[in-house]
């Protein structure tokens, strides 16, 4: 399967990065929303977890602009700040949403949820 | 916790708020009484045989050229109306000196207290109530109620006043406890002396009043010595009230001097000018309570406005400091968790206990963390929740699954009964689990021995959650304090629990928001029994999620 995490800060790409791994997908890592976009445009995804708080935008607008280029890929949130309202808009949107700190388990339950 | 003090704020704020209006609006009547009484008689006598200013007001003597019920009704009105503004100042100064405490408000208010009694006193006279052996007029006792009573009550209380030497502090009692003691003696000697009167008759002035050291007498005593000292304690307190009790005299001394220039005036006549003129001084007292109550008002909205200022910027300063710990905890977590899934090669069992304590710890960490977010979250009123409709008996299985294993290593019974129906309720699924969780970990933090038991119950509207325990109990005193944050009750046995406090007052305040309540009911030494109330569903009348 092939992921893209947009995520800034560097240890959580780390971490990321070795579980998706470890579960066998193809990872690619991008740092900001701009990059994300240039990088959905060429290439196809299965599934990207993307951060809520990106440093050139908001995570729910990067997933309204991926979702205009390829209105299917599946999404995955991921964020240390969610409100209530973000959540429900979240779950509106249709996607999961993984709230740090989040465990190993967490992770590669929706890593597994998506794949089949 | 500064967001616990706001409410006692709001409460004095609405206080010196309705002080403010009550006078406003004495303030606004008694203008009105005083133009329509002016006018009213002015224009009853038009057609009468008045020549000069003065008799304008002298009305009794007019009384056969107009209305009489109008006469008696203005008379009755006035009575009233000066009794209650002066009872008004001493309430009004009362509550101010609750909310604010500066001496003139307490000293005024129960000198003021005093000239209302001296003015009841009067008028039942005057209608003949009180004193009905022999005439009222001329009286000693008239002439004392009616023009002695204002200059020397006052000149007591602005004395007192003074001599508290503590004035600064603006909290002495026992100007207070002097004030009261020493006007209720003056009003007992008063009383006493009064009553005298009935079978005294040589209390009795002769019908001519020309004796002018009784005529001076007041007016001496409010130029020479009210008003210097009431000027020299405005000069310690500058507060409204202060500035008025001393305008108020002004009035007071110009219908004395009215009087003395004319020593044919009936002083006594109702409604003539003189009266109308102490009328006058008994309102401006009124006006500085409401100055005072407005400025009160306003300092105290602009202490809430700073307090909640200070609570907002803490709980932000919370919020962001917590979730900027969020994001280096999942690295260590999910680092920590990849090296004993063996993501990075095998480890030895030493290695393995090394990381499972770090695990332990860390999943600890996180949980206080989170606490601290949930209760920054509400105290902020942001909403913290997502209602839906759920089957509470589903919610409560799966906490009792989640704690089956640690509430059996700790060797205690743990049971569950649930109703054959779903009991289906209008929350938060994830919030209802924290609750149920919360008071499941608490049951077992405090039960060494015994059982813990959860069971369902439900009423007309509300689904219920009941975790009941044979632990250490709570007792009754300190039952209110556990849905306070940070607070923890001490005793031999709770410390040695670990804990920030913080997990039933989130419960407490989920369960609230939520449109629900949380019971206790404890023994202590027996046990505790904690039941979380949910709204239901009723079919015909959703019910609307209450806002935090």
């Amino acid at each position: 399967m092939n992921l893209l995490i947009v995520e800034d800060d560097e240890e959580i790409i780390v971490l990321q990065e070795k579980v998706c791994k470890h579960e066998g997908h193809n990872v690619h890592i991008v740092k900001t929303a701009k990059e994300a976009l240039d990088l959905v445009g060429e290439k196809d995804f299965d599934l990207a977890i993307v951060d809520l708080m990106l440093p050139d935008m908001n995570g729910l607008e990067l997933v309204a602009k991926i979702r205009e280029i390829k209105p299917t890929l599946r999404i995955i949130f991921s964020t240390a700040f969610a409100t209530a309202e973000s959540e429900a808009l979240i779950k509106k949107m249709g996607c999961d949403l993984l709230i740090k700190p989040f465990t190993v388990g967490q992770l590669t339950e929706f890593l597994h949820k998506r794949v089949s | 916790m500064l967001e616990y003090k706001t409410p006692f704020l709001r409460k004095k704020i609405k206080a010196a708020k309705s002080v403010a209006w009550t006078f406003g609006a004495i303030g606004a009547l008694a203008f009105i009484f005083v133009v329509l009484a002016y006018f009213g008689v002015q224009l009853g006598v038009q057609d009468s045989i008045y020549t000069n200013f003065e008799s304008f007001f002298t009305v009794n003597k007019y009384l056969t050229y107009i209305n009489p019920i109008y006469v008696r009704l203005i008379q009755i009105l006035f009575h009233w109306f000066s009794f209650a503004s002066l009872i008004s100042i001493f309430i009004g100064g009362i509550i101010l000196y609750l909310i604010n405490p500066r001496p003139s408000l307490i000293v005024f208010g129960i000198s003021f207290l005093c000239i209302a009694l001296f003015n009841l006193f009067h008028f039942l006279t005057v209608e003949h109530v009180l004193f009905t052996k022999y005439p009222f007029a001329w009286s000693l006792f008239t002439w004392w109620e009616t023009r002695m009573a204002i200059p020397v009550t006052l000149f007591f209380g602005v004395l007192i006043a003074i001599c508290d030497s503590n004035i600064r502090t603006y909290t002495n009692k026992g100007v207070v406890l002097v004030t009261i003691l020493f006007f209720a003696i003056f009003m007992y000697v008063f009383v006493y002396f009064s009553l005298g009167i009935e079978t005294q008759p040589e209390f009795y002035f002769n019908e001519n009043l020309d004796d002018l050291l009784l005529l001076a007498l007041p007016l001496a005593l409010n130029v020479v010595v009210v008003l210097p000292l009431l000027l020299a304690y405005y000069k310690r307190e500058k507060s409204y009230f202060s500035l008025m009790i001393l305008l108020s005299l002004i009035p007071q001394i110009l219908a004395e001097a009215y009087t003395i220039l004319d020593p044919n005036i009936d002083y006594y006549e109702l409604l003539n000018f003189s009266y109308l003129l102490q009328l006058l001084g008994f309102i401006i007292p009124s006006v500085g309570l409401l100055l005072d109550g407005r400025m009160v008002y306003f300092d105290l909205q602009y202490t809430r406005s700073l307090a909640e200022e200070n609570i907002q910027s803490k709980n932000h300063f919370i919020s962001t400091f917590s979730y900027q710990l969020r994001t280096p905890l999942t690295s260590i977590i999910g680092q920590a968790e990849c090296l004993l899934e063996g993501y990075d090669g095998d480890l030895n069992e030493r290695q393995k206990d090394t990381v499972v304590q770090i695990t332990k710890s860390t999943s600890k960490l996180s949980l206080i963390i989170n606490e601290i977010i949930d209760i920054a979250k509400i105290e902020s009123g942001e909403s913290v929740y997502n209602p839906v409709e759920t089957n509470l008996c589903e919610h409560v299985k799966a906490c009792f699954n989640a704690k089956e294993v640690n509430i059996k290593a700790k060797n205690l019974s743990f049971s569950m009964q649930l109703p054959q129906k779903p009991v289906m309720i209008l929350a938060d699924p994830e919030r209802v689990r924290q609750i149920i969780l919360q008071f499941i970990d608490n049951a077992l933090k405090f039960t060494n021995k015994g059982e813990i038991k959860l069971s369902v119950l439900e009423d007309e509207s509300f689904g219920k959650v009941e975790v009941k325990d044979t632990g250490i109990g709570i007792a009754s005193s300190n039952l209110a304090k556990i849905f306070t944050p940070y607070v923890q009750i001490q005793n031999k046995d709770t410390l040695k629990v670990a804990g920030i406090g913080l997990g039933l007052p989130i419960a407490f305040k989920f369960a609230k928001a939520m449109g629900g309540s949380i019971d206790v009911s404890s023994v202590e030494g027996k046990g505790s029994s904690f039941i979380a109330n949910f709204k239901k569903i009723i079919p015909d009348k959703p019910p609307t999620p209450k806002a935090l």
